[in-house]
């Protein structure tokens, strides 16, 4: 039950509240986050794909129809292309030197006869914007940089072998506010029907999988919420049925402990990230635990010290995690140090209230040996410690975003058939760029290495070819002194880029829209490498070590974590042996507190081979969360065995009830879709269960 | 009426190669603005039409069966594009050009199947597209010389120009 309020603010980190931090550069150091953050704030990556099998034209009509589309690829026609081509003109002065009167007059004469036959409105228009076809070098620079490995066919994209039609589509916005997409692909999905003759739609990309990831975690929450509030319900009645609804009032503390927490974490921070609202509760529910002690052994003048001390363990465990190099990890953890520590006060400021929570009846559960329970707890600990050194860690990112079966199997065919390499970037201000111009250019033409850079769109020597535009157009024989009134009529549009006024005003200062796509807001800019094999990877990473795939850059997450983990795990054990030391003054009463725990994780890591599920960071998380609450069961498992609680069978009670809340408020995430989700279920459950073997089987066992 | 077009344009029944001259002026009411150009026009039966502008600017514009080329410039910038139908960059683009190129292979049972044709008077005939959703043209209209070979033809484009071209006489060879 108090493992629900993760899903509480679960649901909160999925609405738009502007506290809640939903960003991905938080799981990176900040040098690599920041980089993370900036690689997807240009537009060159806000590019999705639709995979149509069918007839595609009303899914590609409406898409061309939707406005939060900046641009659809599917019958291209020249009405797409205006806004570009309005500023490539505009900067044409900048480009080239102005064509002598013969050109001129060519160009235009050939443009003439292009514009007298029957062609729709739109390129008549772009005809009229640039007589003199300066588009065709942009139109060559996108040709150049599209590399889909699709023919195009009637205007689409098809991959000849599956017949599959590829739409590829840009959004105008990031993909964090992805979730405005989800009428529109609603709609989409709609238009794919038997009627229209398509038979199957698919999305992908960014934005796409990240709606979808969205979407789902929706779903399972839902599910989650009503068979949790169920349980809820029903554990509620049990308490009362077995006259000890007073332990509801427990929960009580949680709330404002987490809210204070959270409170602290924004003052501090500013915002707070998602997954630590989400998370981080959790981990501060554990302190029940220690009400549960409280109000089970009522009359005890020693359980606040086996609480204190249970209190302790948990918060050295969550204070070395909290050392993390990774911004969410230390964040999560601070935040359950805090969060727990306030409950931790309003639990003991509220004490002698808890003493009468429950009624004085006979309690069913015991903390006597049975010899086969002690050796299933031997058996799982033993697998707990065993498979620890066999079991690798995959802690990738990967399993954050959540794909259908459907749209993995239409991705992988895609990216197999699209990129032999991904592709190389880097972010430079802007006066490293037009520094690095010239070599990235040279080493591109000489290695054929396919290279993206804004430079390629800049002109080299702005300053010259304006003034002998100027020069013309503001003396006594400009272009337009060569056309027919009837001609200047008609090329009106060109002839006002490029009058004298035009030409004497200030050149714009932002970023014409065909190099948007490689510019952020704050004067970053994106070039992009091409490499066709490893070879090329790794000779453009010699030359230009800056340069790295978006797969090379997520991956410093997961090595991280995992070099962290191997330093963070030992020491929070050695530590939490050392505080039970302290407590118990004996070495092995110290150790014994880490059997539950060592049977919990005997428990995961079994279903983890067992099953073939990975090692992964929500294991990570459940593995931190098991650890507190066992070395909390396991202290009160050791004291009342060692006489110190004096109501043993109400101990044994209090860590039942506690179990069993726990694994309550979790079992509804084994229903879940999401991997992360049902990953966390699923530790969390065995964890706990394991916990409940080690306490009642083991610690007996060991203190016959 | 569809006999009564079939008789009128008997003339070229029988045509196994025609080729005329042409003055066409496209005219912009929204610009006020007439665009003129002329050329050549060649029809090889069955398939093969040859558009060929000499004026303002050479170009040349061959549909032969589901390929189209198009030649423009002179010399050291002349270039040639070609494109099959089916892989067509720009498709409204293409099916305006092979839709007037197609009209100008004067296939007469196609352009009674594509329009309802109507007598303007003894040698002017309307054509109305059927399915005008799909059309790239609003209305054609051709006017036929006495000696039974098109004058003139009227093409009404939906942005709201208007081409005319006229035609010279044509020199013809017939199927044996």
């Amino acid at each position: 039950m108090k493992f629900l309020f993760p899903f509480l603010f679960l649901s909160s980190f999925l609405t738009a509240a502007p506290l809640i931090d939903k960003s991905e550069s938080k799981f990176f150091p900040q040098e690599f986050g920041e980089k993370l953050a900036l690689f997807k704030s240009f537009p060159a990556f806000w590019w999705n794909f639709a995979v149509v099998e069918g007839e595609p034209e009303a899914v590609c009509d409406a898409m061309k129809k939707t406005s939060e589309f900046s641009q659809v690829q599917c019958k291209p026609d020249p009405a797409t292309f205006l806004p570009l081509i309005e500023d490539w003109v505009r900067d044409l002065p900048a480009r080239v030197p102005p064509p002598t009167p013969s050109t001129f007059r060519q160009k235009i004469n050939a443009t003439l006869t292009q514009l007298s036959l029957p062609i729709p409105k739109p390129l008549f228009e772009l005809l009229r914007l640039d007589p003199l076809h300066s588009y065709e070098e942009l139109k060559n620079h996108a040709e150049r940089r599209l590399h889909l490995a699709f023919p195009l066919k009637q205007g689409y994209f098809q991959d000849e072998r599956t017949g599959r039609i590829l739409i590829p589509f840009q959004v105008g916005f990031a993909p964090s506010e992805a979730e405005k997409l989800e009428p529109i692909l609603e709609h989409l999905h709609n238009l794919c029907t038997p009627e229209t003759h398509c038979e199957r739609l698919v999305f992908f990309g960014p934005h796409a999988s990240a709606l979808e990831n969205r979407m789902q975690i929706k779903k399972d929450l839902e599910r989650v919420s009503y068979l949790g509030t169920t349980l809820l319900v029903l554990s509620c009645l049990f308490l009362l049925f077995v006259k000890k609804g007073g332990l509801g009032l427990l929960f009580v503390p949680i709330l404002p402990a987490t809210g204070l927490a959270a409170l602290s974490i924004l003052l501090w921070n500013g915002t707070i990230h998602g997954l630590t609202l989400a998370f981080g509760p959790g981990i501060i529910g554990m302190l029940v635990d220690y009400g549960l002690q409280a109000a089970f052994n009522p009359t005890s003048k020693y359980v606040w010290k086996s609480n204190t001390f249970g209190y302790l363990t948990t918060i050295v465990c969550l204070v070395v995690m909290a050392f993390s190099k990774i911004p969410l990890l230390s964040e999560l953890m601070i935040f359950s140090v805090l969060g727990f520590t306030y409950g931790y006060l309003f639990l003991y400021f509220f004490r002698k209230p808890l003493q009468n929570l429950t009624a004085q009846t006979s309690h069913a559960f015991s903390l006597n040996y049975r010899r086969s329970f002690f050796i299933f707890a031997l058996f799982c600990a033993g697998a707990g410690v065993f498979l620890l050194f066999l079991v690798e860690p995959k802690l990738d990112l990967k399993q954050f975003d959540f794909q259908t079966p459907e749209t993995e199997k239409t991705a992988a065919w895609f990216y197999k058939e699209s990129f032999k390499e991904p592709p190389l970037f880097e972010i430079q201000g802007t006066e490293e760029l037009l520094a690095g111009r010239e070599a990235r250019k040279t080493f591109s033409q000489t290695s054929g290495i396919l290279l993206e850079s804004a430079t390629h769109y800049m002109p080299e020597t702005p300053d010259v070819t304006r003034v002998q535009w100027k020069t013309l157009q503001c003396g006594n024989h400009p272009l337009e002194k060569y056309l027919t009134p009837n001609e200047t009529k008609l090329f009106l549009p060109f002839l006002n880029k490029i009058s004298c006024s035009a030409l004497s005003s200030d050149p714009a200062h932002d970023p014409p829209t065909y190099i948007k796509h490689l510019h952020q807001k704050q004067n970053h800019w994106l070039t992009l490498w091409f490499p066709k094999s490893g070879t090329e990877k790794t000779q453009v990473q010699s030359a230009f070590p800056q340069a790295r795939s978006l797969g090379e850059l997520v991956a410093v997450f997961p090595k991280l974590l995992t070099q962290e983990l191997k330093w963070m795990f030992p020491i929070s054990a050695f530590l939490i042996v050392f505080v039970l030391m302290l407590y118990y003054r004996n070495i092995a009463h110290a150790l014994l507190a880490l059997f539950p725990f060592l049977c919990g994780m005997g428990l995961i890591l079994t279903a983890i081979v067992l099953f073939h599920l990975p090692l992964s960071f929500m294991t990570l998380i459940a593995l931190i969360m098991v650890m507190g609450f066992s070395v909390d069961c396991a202290v009160f498992a050791i004291d009342s065995r060692l006489g110190k609680l004096e109501d043993s069978k109400a101990t044994a009670s209090s860590i039942a009830y506690a179990s069993a809340a726990s694994l309550i408020g979790f079992f509804p995430l084994l229903l879940c879709s999401h991997g992360i989700l049902f990953q966390l279920g699923m530790s969390l459950c065995l964890g706990l269960l394991g916990t409940a073997i080690g306490a009642f089987g083991g610690i007996p066992g060991f203190l016959r | 009426m569809e006999g009564e077009i079939a008789e009128k344009l008997k003339f070229y029944r029988k045509i196994r190669t025609l080729k005329t001259q042409f003055q066409q002026t496209k005219r912009i009411p929204d610009l006020d603005v007439e665009i003129k150009s002329e050329g050549e026009m060649e029809l090889v039966r069955p398939e093969k039409v040859t558009w060929k502008v000499k004026k303002p600017a050479p170009t040349e514009l061959i549909l032969d069966g589901n390929k189209v080329e198009i030649t423009s410039g002179e010399g050291r910038e002349k270039k040639t594009e070609s494109f099959s139908l089916d892989g067509a960059l720009d498709a409204s683009t293409m099916r305006s050009l092979v839709s007037m190129l197609a009209w100008l292979k004067l296939d007469i049972p196609s352009i009674q199947n594509g329009y309802t044709i109507y007598a303007v008077d003894k040698a002017t005939f309307k054509c109305v597209p059927k399915d005008e959703k799909n059309s790239v043209f609003q209305s054609l209209t051709f006017f036929l010389h006495s000696e039974g070979h098109l004058k003139k033809l009227a093409i009404g484009e939906k942005s709201g120009d208007q081409i005319e071209i006229q035609f010279s006489k044509p020199q013809v060879t017939f199927h044996p």
